[in-house]
């Protein structure tokens, strides 16, 4: 039972003698102290949970390279061990050890290795890699740090707050079920949602007593569509009261674009109401552009983030702003740094589709960084070029891109 | 009530906090290892995550707060103006985390700017501190920390688990509740020499069987991944330095606390001030000498009834009612502090002078005030450091003066050796007398 579980616990490596035996007289002391079978037994496996060969996921490299000896012959420095590539895969994919079938299954076989990887990505099992990576990459935790003014914003109800985060997780599932391609994050024909969001952003829905959530094709003139529509991503690019365009523009220059804003520097305060009299968000947020310090970035983060200010804090439509007691229209365009005018979030999408390939780079990149549970380098750029540009011609499809990970040189190499 | 502060107390007075009443148990109870002759000096670091309200808690004049008056924010220590020294014109270089104001708070260290590294720091004052205040006492420091639901970044804390790093700039845990301080500092049944004894040998055995799996594993990795697993060998070791600390001590009986353990789930307000007491009675019987104490930010906020979590309401620059908590958030915790300062000046120390008069204290951030990590404040109190100057608001000549040089200052007060920390580039001789 302690070797059984020892070994599975280490992912099928199978631990030093001395250490099986270690764990054996453990467990005899303390049933002879007088400790039940099952206190003895916890603790043995207590122990085992807290080694490392259960915490770290290990990867053994080549005697040559591990002493920086040159390689002999027979050794492929380059190659993962099939045992070690499986949980990799599984890892990635499944977030648990490998089941059976995989431990089982030659991966040094290209064509043995390509049909596991899709029998992982047709197993329910990929929704872990869906919630775990999209829970990261989105950044959940910055949502989850907005407090929104329940007394302003009473609709949005601890429901909508859940509902919302479950929409983007629901959307990314859809994106890799159906295989679409990555531009649907900037815009697509249908959004993931149920009967509570439904009612949030007006749309219709079948008449239901559940809170499933069901692909919804969406109305040819509506503005919603892709991720920067969605309720968790408004709501995150603002403060709780207003809307932010600056930080809505900086998320989607980070995540659509590929283009991460550099941190602020540590000297800015933090942006008040300076004028005596009610000012609109924009006009706010256009003061930043007067400073120079500030103006450099903000110029481009502000304006694209201008294109999402129809949608109010918790991510409602508004065609008009509260200022002081005027109801203020909005205007939601400016002109891009590159010179691209436009007006409203169609428009914007417009624009941003046509950057398809920085986004592309964008999924890419981090889905191989998780994956690899590190930071993608100088060095991998090639594979990450080849990867790409094999996925172009099909538009960049998401399960296509993570089967690509998965089967590529650079997933193999330790 | 406040009355009660002011009275003459004798070593049996009672520590009040919330509904609970602790009982200051006898000294004499606690004369467990060699007590000195003279007290010895104390430090105590305070951190507070983001940072406080700009146009309200800053002083604007340098000069004593008797003549410059206390801000607004500042107002609730008032009975300590005489007694404390407010520090300006600091600035932690090499702190670029808008949200993480305790990450490199007593470490001084480039976090994100070191080549080659992701993610850097390095040891902490505290804990080089007591590498040389803390090896007398039963524990070398106590690193207090709190759970905040909401994780790090969100209190303004940033990633860390106490304000303490290691030598190797990994993060000490903390302890967390008010509860495990308690069980850590006084007697509990499971304390019989025996009985720790055996914890303990038990204990390195388990050690020595997860050893033995490492090793084999070490042989076979790369370079980077050795590393990794030194860290991992790096903490058992510490784990065994503390069991042999322990082992030392386990003849030693541990006080008797004369008050109940405090309830598990007490959180903000009154888990700060539980801690604060608490902090003073381990000073008070010499189970350390160095303790450094990572506010809650989250629950102190929820607990006073602002339904703000701490990093929406480090943003408040456009809302009135935000600027409204913030400001009674800088009051509550200068009133926290002051209920901390009255208690050590009613504690009485081995020597029988006053507990304060021998400690060094310091209360403050990376974060001034929204994100600013410019100007940073630095309160002083105590009068550990015989040579700081006491009751004023000095404003240090040059901007952006390396935080280091503070730690750098106070260490030297204490009496601790060192030439240099972190980012320091002297000492702050204007604060001297």
């Amino acid at each position: 039972m302690i070797d059984r579980f020892a070994r599975e616990a280490f992912r099928r490596r199978v631990p030093e003698s001395a250490y099986l035996e270690a764990l054996h007289r453990i467990y005899h002391e303390n049933r002879a102290e007088g400790l039940s079978q099952q206190e003895s037994l916890t603790e043995v496996l207590a122990i085992v949970l807290a080694s490392p060969g259960f915490l770290f996921l290990q990867e053994p490299v080549p005697k040559s390279v591990a002493s920086g000896l040159p390689a002999s012959k027979k050794e492929k420095p380059n190659r993962l061990g099939n045992r070690e590539l499986a949980v990799r895969l599984a890892y990635f994919l499944w977030s648990c050890p490998p089941d059976e079938e995989l431990y089982a299954a030659d991966l040094k076989d290209p064509e043995v290795l390509a049909g596991q990887v899709d029998r992982m990505l047709s197993d329910p099992r990929i929704n872990r890699f869906r919630d775990g990576f999209i829970r990261q990459w989105a950044e959940f935790d910055k949502y989850d740090a907005v407090t929104v003014d329940n007394r302003i914003h009473f609709r949005f109800n601890e429901g909508v707050r859940q509902d919302a985060k479950r929409e983007i997780r629901e959307f990314f599932g859809v994106l890799i079920n159906e295989n679409l391609p990555a531009a649907n994050l900037v815009d697509s024909e249908f959004v993931t949602i149920n009967a509570a969001l439904a009612t949030h952003y007006g749309l219709p829905f079948p008449a239901t007593y559940r809170d499933d959530f069901k692909k919804v094709s969406l109305p040819a003139d509506s503005p919603r569509g892709g991720l920067m529509t969605q309720t968790a991503f408004l709501v995150a690019g603002s403060n709780g009261e207003r809307s932010s365009p600056v930080i809505r523009g900086a998320m989607i220059l980070e995540k659509l674009l590929h283009d991460r804003p550099a941190p602020p520097p540590p000297n800015v305060p933090e942006l008040d109401e300076a004028s005596s009299k009610p000012l609109t968000n924009r006009e706010l947020v256009e003061l930043h552009q007067q400073r120079a310090v500030c103006s450099s970035c903000h110029r481009k983060m502000d304006v694209i983030g201008f294109g999402l200010e129809n949608f109010d804090t918790i991510g409602r439509w508004r065609e008009t702003e509260k200022v002081g007691r005027r109801e203020v229209a909005i205007q939601a365009g400016g002109t891009l740094p590159g010179g691209q005018p436009f007006l409203g979030v169609r428009q914007l999408k417009q624009v941003l589709l046509s950057e398809e390939d920085a986004l592309a780079t964008e999924l890419l990149e981090s889905i191989l960084n998780y994956g690899l549970g590190r930071a993608v380098e100088f060095a991998d750029q090639t594979d990450v070029e080849k990867m790409l540009s094999r996925l172009k011609p099909e538009k960049y499809r998401i399960r296509s891109m993570i089967r690509e990970i998965a089967v590529s040189p650079l997933f193999r190499r330790p | 009530m406040t009355q009660m502060m002011t009275q003459p107390f004798s070593r049996r007075s009672f520590l009040r906090s919330g509904s609970t009443v602790l009982a200051l148990p006898l000294l004499e109870t606690f004369a467990a290892a060699e007590t000195p002759a003279i007290a010895p000096t104390r430090m105590v670091f305070l951190g507070g995550g983001f940072g406080f309200t700009r146009d309200s808690f800053y002083p604007t004049k340098a000069g004593k707060f008797s003549e410059i008056g206390l801000s607004e924010g500042m107002k609730p220590l008032a009975r300590h103006q005489e007694d404390f020294t407010m520090v300006g014109n600091l600035t932690n270089h090499g702190a670029t985390n808008p949200h993480g104001g305790s990450v490199s708070y007593l470490t001084g260290a480039n976090v994100a700017g070191t080549p080659g590294k992701r993610f850097h720091n390095s040891i902490s004052c505290d804990q080089l501190v007591a590498q040389h205040l803390g090896k007398e006492t039963r524990f070398s420091s106590l690193t207090l920390s709190a759970k905040e639901a909401d994780g790090g970044s969100n209190s303004g804390h940033g990633p860390g688990l106490s304000l303490a790093w290691d030598a190797s700039g990994n993060p000490v845990p903390g302890i967390n509740r008010p509860l495990d301080l308690y069980f850590t500092l006084f007697a509990s049944p499971d304390d019989q020499p025996a009985k720790v004894h055996a914890r303990l040998k038990k204990k390195q055995g388990i050690l020595d069987v997860v050893r033995l799996n490492g090793g084999g594993m070490k042989r076979t990795l790369s370079k980077s991944d050795q590393e990794k697993l030194d860290e991992y060998f790096t903490g058992i070791r510490q784990v065994e330095q503390g069991l042999r600390r322990q082992a030392m001590w386990a003849d030693i009986p541990k006080p008797q606390a004369e008050f109940d353990a405090p309830g598990e789930g007490i959180r903000g307000e009154e888990a700060i001030r539980l801690m604060y007491d608490m902090i003073i009675l381990a000073l008070q019987v010499d189970a350390t000498r160095v303790v450094s104490y990572r506010l809650p930010v989250c629950s102190l906020l929820s607990g006073m009834g602002i339904n703000l979590k701490a990093h929406s309401l480090s943003h408040y620059g456009f809302s009135q009612a935000r600027i409204e908590a913030s400001k009674q958030r800088d009051r509550k915790c200068t009133s926290l502090f002051a209920h901390f300062l009255d208690r050590l000046k009613q504690s009485r120390d081995i020597d029988g002078s006053r507990l304060f008069d021998n400690c060094i204290v310091s209360y403050g951030t990376n974060i001034r005030s929204g994100h600013e990590l410019k100007n940073v404040p630095a309160i002083l109190s105590g009068g550990g450091a015989k040579k700081i100057r006491r009751g004023e608001h000095i404003i240090l000549p040059k901007q952006d003066t390396p935080l280091g040089n503070l730690w750098l200052t106070l260490m030297q007060q204490a009496g601790v050796e060192v030439e240099s920390f972190g980012n320091s580039d002297g000492v702050l001789s204007e604060i001297l007398t």
